[in-house]
């Protein structure tokens, strides 16, 4: 319930915006607009579940990892 | 926003927003992780970070300064070109986006873990993006008229935390003033500056947006001298009130530090008002990195104002903030172990490269006969 909900609420907040763009005929803008909605939406619906997923910080152990395991083994 | 570059901003203003996101979340976090690299010394690490950060702020304007006109984006843009150039825009956005919801991340863990305990996390996060999405569809400039409105009651709060607790003093407790050594003072001032310095490198996305003034340079890095001694002083108070081992193993220290206040057991009680007093700084902290992200996204784009994306941005930050950490272990190991390093790139090390080749080619322009 709780997850469509938010789906509806994100799909809203998306149309009410492309449909501004879509009327002005910002075709660029509307794509960018839709492309953050979407990905929104993804986002807060994985929230409103409340299961767990991966953490976007995970990227940052891979990127980071060698490098501060090289500061651990050169300062401990 | 749409109207943004008709907002403007005063060298007060920016100020203000400055001292804000340098105490922000900090406030309730770098006690625990300082102390924990440096040990009783760490108030040592947080007071000499202050100079080196003014240096960072220093290194923001005068980038800044080399594209009046332009954001982090155009910078970045006219410096890297167009290959290069929007990789490292889509960097820092991401940079950006996890910064805001991390923020907001904090500041729901803190409430949960100490004031709504019984309260749902989302329903926190949902009020906190809220207040964020109706603050940045107002614009920059009420954003920075409400942080001058409360910067008085956040100071004067702070303030009186600190005087108050100052009867609990215990010079024991710093001792041995080396804490865990020479590399600990410096891990924990790495620390200090990454963490509340570094991350600031969202303000090179606001001063396009700011009236300069010629003292806008000293009021900028005086803002920054308050934010720091300020910051440093908590984490001395909790050395000094709380001692090196709690200081390192509670998560909030500094809300301890406030429950701690008694006055002849007439007033007490008060660690909650200033808690939620410490909420506009990390208000106004992830405001700003959330503008910072919104801004640069429609920079990088191409498109007229970010007001479009205000709306539908709110829902990813609302999940993000959820799901970018499944529990408060998780965030804190991050933090210590990987955030730094990302912080020290986005705020240090990219400005630094970024200022260096801006002056490079500055000078191989030839100059008019």
């Amino acid at each position: 319930m709780l997850i469509v909900l938010t789906v509806l609420l994100g799909a809203a907040a998306g149309l009410r915006e492309l449909e501004l763009l879509f009327r002005k005929r910002r075709i660029g803008e509307a794509i960018v607009c839709g492309a953050l909605s979407l990905a929104g939406i993804a986002c807060a619906s994985a929230a409103a579940s409340g299961k767990a997923f991966p953490s976007p910080l995970h990227v940052l152990m891979v990127v980071y990892g060698p490098f501060n395991r090289l500061m651990v083994s050169l300062f401990g | 926003m749409d109207n943004n570059l008709r907002q403007q901003i005063s060298t007060r203003q920016l100020s203000l927003l400055v001292i804000y996101s340098i105490v922000g979340d900090m406030l309730l976090i770098l006690p625990t992780i300082v102390s924990t690299v440096a040990g009783h010394a760490s108030w040592i690490s947080a007071f000499a970070a202050i100079p080196f950060g003014i240096l960072v702020l220093w290194l923001f304007y005068a980038l800044s300064r080399l594209y009046p006109d332009g954001t982090l984006m155009e910078i970045i843009r006219s410096i890297f070109g167009k290959w290069l150039g929007p990789v490292i825009c889509v960097w820092y956005l991401a940079y950006f986006l996890l910064g805001s919801a991390l923020y907001m991340r904090e500041v729901a863990d803190f409430i949960k873990t100490h004031i709504l305990t019984d309260t749902p996390m989302r329903v926190i996060i949902i009020l906190a993006t809220i207040t964020t999405t109706y603050a940045l569809m107002k614009g920059l400039e009420p954003i920075a008229r409400s942080a001058e409105i409360f910067f008085f009651i956040f100071m004067a709060a702070l303030l009186s935390m600190l005087v108050l607790a100052i009867k609990d003093f215990d010079l024991a407790n710093i001792r041995p003033f080396s804490g865990k050594g020479a590399m600990g003072i410096a891990e924990g001032g790495f620390f200090s500056v990454g963490y509340s310095f570094g991350e600031l490198c969202m303000l090179m996305m606001i001063f396009p947006f700011v009236r300069h003034r010629s003292h806008t340079r000293r009021d900028l890095l005086l803002s920054g001298l308050i934010g720091g001694t300020m910051l440093a002083s908590v984490v001395l108070w909790c050395l000094l009130v709380l001692g090196g081992y709690y200081t390192s193993t509670e998560l909030f220290p500094s809300y301890i530090l406030a429950q701690t206040i008694n006055i002849g057991n007439f007033l007490e009680r008060v660690e909650v008002i200033l808690a939620v007093n410490w909420m506009f700084g990390i208000f106004f902290k992830c405001t700003l990195s959330y503008f910072a992200f919104l801004t640069g996204l429609s920079r990088l784009t191409g498109m007229r104002g970010a007001k479009p994306l205000i709306l539908p941005g709110a829902f990813l930050l609302f999940g993000l903030s959820y799901l970018i950490s499944p529990n408060i272990v998780y965030y804190t190991f991050t933090m210590k172990n990987y955030y730094l390093y990302w912080d020290i790139t986005n705020g240090i090390l990219l400005p630094l490269i970024l200022l260096t080749v801006g002056l490079m080619r500055r000078k191989k322009v030839p100059k008019p006969a």
